[in-house]
């Protein structure tokens, strides 16, 4: 937030005072003492330093930061995976084809000898599987320090999770979870079509509302330096939401989830091994 | 007192003083425009309804009350095509921006523009409101740039604006973009409703209960307060394809799982239309409400979300939750902004 220039100027007022008594005490004694006008000049060019300075940040970092970038990379089982393009098949023998992927992380958490040492301020950020400039989750002011693990919540932390509770962009709007199942947002869209010898379907793993957050922890020697960028690659296995340890056969039951907690429950248990994370090589 | 000597006069110091602290609080307060060229202008600031998403504007073409006018103007201004059309023959205000007709493609309405990025049916245009403007005036309009450098008003009226000396294509799309950002719907009685100051009739409110629950499920593509996702479905209107007007987003993509899909449509205004869909097959809501209801054809592309959690596509609608939700998409309509002088032609 740039500061109100009003606020700035009186501000400088108050310190050109401050400055003009001890000046007159001190070394600026000959120049000041009985000249009003040197008291004057000086007071225009310290209030223009003021003034031209409105747009610096002035929050000066309080310790040593670095950068923590996750790349969110989507894999079915060791195939990448091609959105609306190509079946696969799954543990139930069913063959899927995902049409849209799309979901939120936030909290993520810093540990060191199990102890939470850090948590993001960063609000949730959307990953969708689709496109190349919508997979990397990016955290600012990471303390400089060696961690061992890293958790985060696939899905909307409850001080996120409502509407307005972060600025959502057009390009996020079809993530809203309606109010009358909780408020907030999707944590996921999981969209796709399958097919099984002649049938053929669809199916809609939509998981929301604070019951169902997902916590993902993995054990990573993190070392975060000084204004330098710490990678890591997260991949997303889809194979396992169909199968572990829930299978889900999508030609005897249906995979519609929104409004049907079980079927979410089940998402929920899948979802907990769907990632695997590494540091990134160079 | 002098401070500074002239040849014949002298001035007193604090006035000196005075002229440049007025002179430092000027720079102060102008610090923060965009550039030289824009402080000449008059901001406009376009205030964010209740719940609506971010607001995204070009950083080269933010909002003033100058540029808003002249795209006022060339919408309602026949200039812009070589047939005597102009914007607004075909978006009517009074109608919600739009023109009824039936059986024949719907005119898309022109409300809550500023946060979509995906246009037309078929979802073929896509981007920021400057590159769908641009769009219309190079694709859809034609438009004959000499008939404006000519204009007996539009140089000066550019000129000011944006600065040109010659108006290009993308002036016009940015001139255009800044009025149509400016069409905002977001006043009817359910805005009134959740802002605490109506409420639903108990026919309207079951509506809005079996729209936002999963009942009806209308919420997952019709997302309140937009009424729309910014997405394309396949809603199941066709079980085959081989109609290129029916193909929809497969056009954009080539990808067969995209066939049949359209963009989701605005349901803003809805009471006021008299066709519906992108063919207008339905001339009326209670048309529409019954192909949910027992309407919709299975296909491959089918969207996912279409398939409820009883394994159905058809919601089976009772007589009166067909009656409620058609009460409840009525409180859409905004009369303020069908009504709203400043949108209508200058």
């Amino acid at each position: 937030m740039k500061p109100n220039p009003l606020f700035k100027i009186m501000n400088a007022f108050i310190v050109i005072n401050i400055i003009s008594l001890l000046s007159q005490a001190f070394y600026f004694n000959w120049a000041i003492k009985g000249n009003g006008h040197m008291r004057q000049f000086l007071t225009f060019f310290l209030l223009c330093g003021l003034v031209f300075s409105c747009s610096k940040d002035e929050t000066a970092p309080s310790e040593p930061q670095g950068r923590i970038s996750i790349d969110f990379r989507h894999f079915a089982g060791t195939d990448s995976l091609l959105i609306g393009k190509e079946y696969y098949p799954n543990a139930a023998g069913n063959e899927y084809r995902v049409s849209y992927l799309k979901y939120f992380i936030s909290g993520l958490s810093l540990y060191k000898n199990g102890r939470k040492i850090w948590q993001t301020k960063t609000p949730p950020i959307s990953i969708n599987a689709k496109y190349q400039d919508c997979l990397q989750a990016a955290f600012e002011q990471v303390p400089v320090g060696s961690y061992d693990s890293l958790s985060f919540a696939f899905g909307i932390v409850p001080e996120y999770n409502y509407h307005g509770g972060f600025e959502i962009s057009n390009d996020d709007y079809d993530m809203y979870w309606p109010i009358n199942l909780g408020g907030g947002y999707h944590f996921m869209k999981f969209e796709g079509h399958w097919r099984d010898g002649d049938e053929f379907g669809t199916f809609a793993f939509h998981v929301g509302a604070k019951e169902n957050l997902i916590i993902h922890g993995f054990k990573l020697p993190l070392d975060v330096q000084e204004a330098q960028s710490t990678n890591i690659i997260m991949t997303m296995n889809t194979h396992e939401w169909f199968e572990n340890p829930y299978l889900f056969d999508l030609s005897k039951e249906n995979g519609y989830t929104m409004g049907n907690q079980g079927q979410m429950n089940n998402l929920v248990l899948n979802g907990q091994h769907v990632f695997k994370a590494k540091l990134q090589d160079f | 007192m002098r401070l500074f000597q002239t040849s014949q006069k002298t001035l007193p110091a604090s006035i000196v003083v005075s002229i440049l602290l007025v002179m430092l609080l000027s720079m102060a307060l102008s610090c923060q425009k965009e550039s030289n060229q824009t402080t000449r202008l008059k901001p406009y600031i376009i205030e964010l309804p209740n719940s609506f998403p971010r607001l995204e504007i070009p950083d080269d073409n933010q909002p003033y009350m100058e540029r808003i006018a002249l795209g006022r103007k060339l919408y309602y201004d026949s200039t812009l095509s070589n047939d005597g059309r102009a914007c607004a023959s075909c978006h009517i205000q009074a109608q919600g921006f739009t023109k009824s007709s039936q059986n024949v493609m719907p005119v898309l309405h022109h409300a809550n523009l500023a946060w979509k990025n995906l246009y037309m049916w078929d979802g073929s245009q896509s981007g920021s409101l400057e590159e769908l403007m641009y769009f219309e005036v190079t694709e859809f309009f034609n438009a004959n740039l000499s008939k404006f450098n000519s204009h007996p008003e539009y140089p000066a009226l550019f000129e000011e604006a944006y600065n040109s000396s010659t108006i290009t294509a993308e002036d016009l799309a940015k001139a255009l973009a800044q009025f149509v950002r400016t069409l905002i719907s977001a006043n009817s009685k359910y805005d009134q409703v959740m802002s605490g100051q109506a409420t639903f009739t108990e026919l309207e409110a079951k509506g809005h209960a079996i729209f936002t629950g999963e009942r009806g499920s209308c919420y997952h593509c019709h997302i309140p307060p937009l009424f729309t996702d910014n997405r394309v479905h396949n809603i199941g209107l066709d079980s085959t394809y081989e109609i290129p007007a029916n193909q929809g987003y497969f056009h954009s993509t080539g990808d067969s799982s995209h066939l049949g899909h359209m963009r989701t449509a605005n349901l803003r205004n809805i009471g006021l239309r008299s066709s519906f869909m992108h063919d207008g097959r339905f001339n009326d809501l209670k048309q529409v409400l019954e192909h949910y209801s027992n309407g919709v054809k299975q296909s491959p592309s089918l969207d996912p979300v279409m398939i409820k959690s009883n394994g159905s596509a058809k919601l089976h609608f009772t007589t009166e939750e067909i009656e409620a939700l058609e009460a409840f998409l009525k409180t859409l309509t905004d009369s303020t902004f069908i009504s709203n002088p400043e949108l209508s032609q200058a």
